[in-house]
């Protein structure tokens, strides 16, 4: 970035084009031009994510339903959270019933599209060596740290990326134990937060991808780690435990 | 001091203005181009889009939303979609500038330069094309174009913290593909999850 950079001939010229091109269309200052289409463009691009996920669940949204609820949010007289999704429905809705128990949630279906879920290829098969390889310079992490692939692809354990930990094998979410557990029972998913477990107050992230795998993820406490679980579920026989 | 395209909306307006954003950026939005393609005639037109573009959406840009580059990336990405959606319908539609008239030997050979270095960018960009389009573009923005989650979420319009989600599950994804693309090791710098603001 340095304004006395020598321009070659291609960029002399371009410059040369550029200056023409406003010179005889120069855009009308703002006040005489409130609304230019582009600004309205990306005035929606701006728009936060959870208003993503609303006009998502707009668009997708509960017209499938039929009534019965997409998930329920209990807590035990221990003091676990316990969330069931029983349908990737109203994102908006869990993540309202997470905070009346005190969890700082987003919840987004809003897919990140088609993708092969971890470790399957696009027609659910395994790939070759399907098993994320585990992040150079970690060693095996706690269960806090890994993110679980279940499902016929077999179990493989994903580390998190590499930078989130330290090269000493260390748990790299630094949460010690098990914050939480993902799993599947029949057609739900089963997500739970025990009482004494750091993400009571912690942000979590829940999401998936429109081949059905949920995920779970929350900042560790190493500065920026991600961690978190997945399920998968295409294809695969239902897994508890 | 103010840099003499402050605010940006002057490049719409002010040819001097619009000089010196394009002396600030013009290397830049060549690399961009160049980590994305790899004919240099197409590589001198699509910079001339890029800076149209800029010029176009000028308006839209906020100061408080990010740096400019990052803005500037994000309108990048735009015009080289659009690009290939009229190649892909093969709508030969006339360029306002038509950047591949401008090329002359020399700097032929400065675009080749250009194009050559960042042939292992392209490698990952293919790579991470079977991303679905939020994920690959997110992933594109920070571990080819070196913006950070925060910015890189900003143009995308999505919060950081689902920025960091989505960069995990691409990650996973595009290491578990490399093998089977012929790849021995993924580039350490191309996966990189945890960028620090």
């Amino acid at each position: 970035m340095n304004s006395t950079t020598q321009l070659d001939s291609f960029e002399t010229a371009l410059l040369a084009e550029l200056r023409r091109d406003v010179a005889e269309h120069p855009a009308p200052t703002p006040s005489s031009a409130p609304s230019r289409p582009p600004r309205r463009r990306l005035r929606l691009a701006a728009v936060g994510a959870a208003a993503v996920a609303a006009s998502l669940v707009a668009v997708f949204g509960p017209g499938s339903s039929g009534g019965s609820p997409a998930y329920a949010v209990e807590k035990n007289s221990s003091g676990d959270v316990i969330v069931t999704v029983h349908r990737l429905d109203d994102a908006d809705g869990l993540e309202s019933a997470l905070r009346a128990k005190g969890i700082d949630a987003d919840v987004s279906y809003d897919a990140d599209g088609f993708g092969p879920t971890i470790g399957t290829g696009p027609d659910g098969e395994p790939l070759p060596g399907s098993q994320v390889p585990p992040a150079p310079g970690q060693g095996k992490s706690g269960a806090g740290g890994h993110v679980e692939v279940q499902g016929e692809t077999g179990p493989g354990h994903a580390e998190s990326g590499p930078g989130s930990g330290p090269a000493d094998g260390k748990d790299p979410c630094g949460l010690g134990g098990d914050p939480a557990t993902l799993t599947q029972q029949g057609s739900d998913w089963v997500f739970t937060i025990p009482a004494d477990s750091p993400l009571q107050d912690r942000h979590v992230e829940i999401g998936t991808d429109s081949t059905g795998a949920l995920s779970v993820a929350y900042a560790g406490d190493e500065p920026s780690s991600m961690c978190g679980m997945v399920t998968v579920t295409r294809g695969s026989a239902p897994r508890t435990g | 001091m103010r840099a003499p395209y402050d605010p940006l909306d002057r490049i719409a307006r002010e040819p001097d203005a619009l000089e010196a954003f394009y002396r600030d950026h013009v290397e830049a939005v060549q690399r961009f181009v160049a980590r994305r393609v790899s004919d240099p005639h197409l590589a001198a037109d699509l910079t001339a889009d890029v800076f149209l573009a800029a010029v176009d959406s000028a308006a839209t840009y906020d100061g408080s939303r990010g740096p400019v580059v990052a803005w500037l990336y994000g309108v990048g990405r735009n015009a080289i979609a659009a690009d290939a959606r009229r190649r892909a319908r093969e709508l030969h539609a006339v360029r306002r500038v038509e950047g591949r008239r401008l090329v002359d030997g020399t700097a032929l050979a400065r675009i080749e330069e250009r194009l050559d270095a960042e042939r292992e960018s392209r490698r990952l960009h293919r790579a991470i094309a079977e991303l679905p389009d939020e994920d690959r573009a997110l992933l594109e923005l920070v571990s080819l174009d070196g913006l950070s989650i925060a910015d890189a979420a900003r143009v995308l319009g999505v919060k950081p913290a689902t920025a960091r989600v989505r960069l995990h599950r691409s990650r996973a994804r595009v290491t578990a593909r490399l093998p089977e693309m012929g790849e021995t090791q993924p580039p350490d710098r191309a996966l990189p999850l945890e960028v620090h603001p």
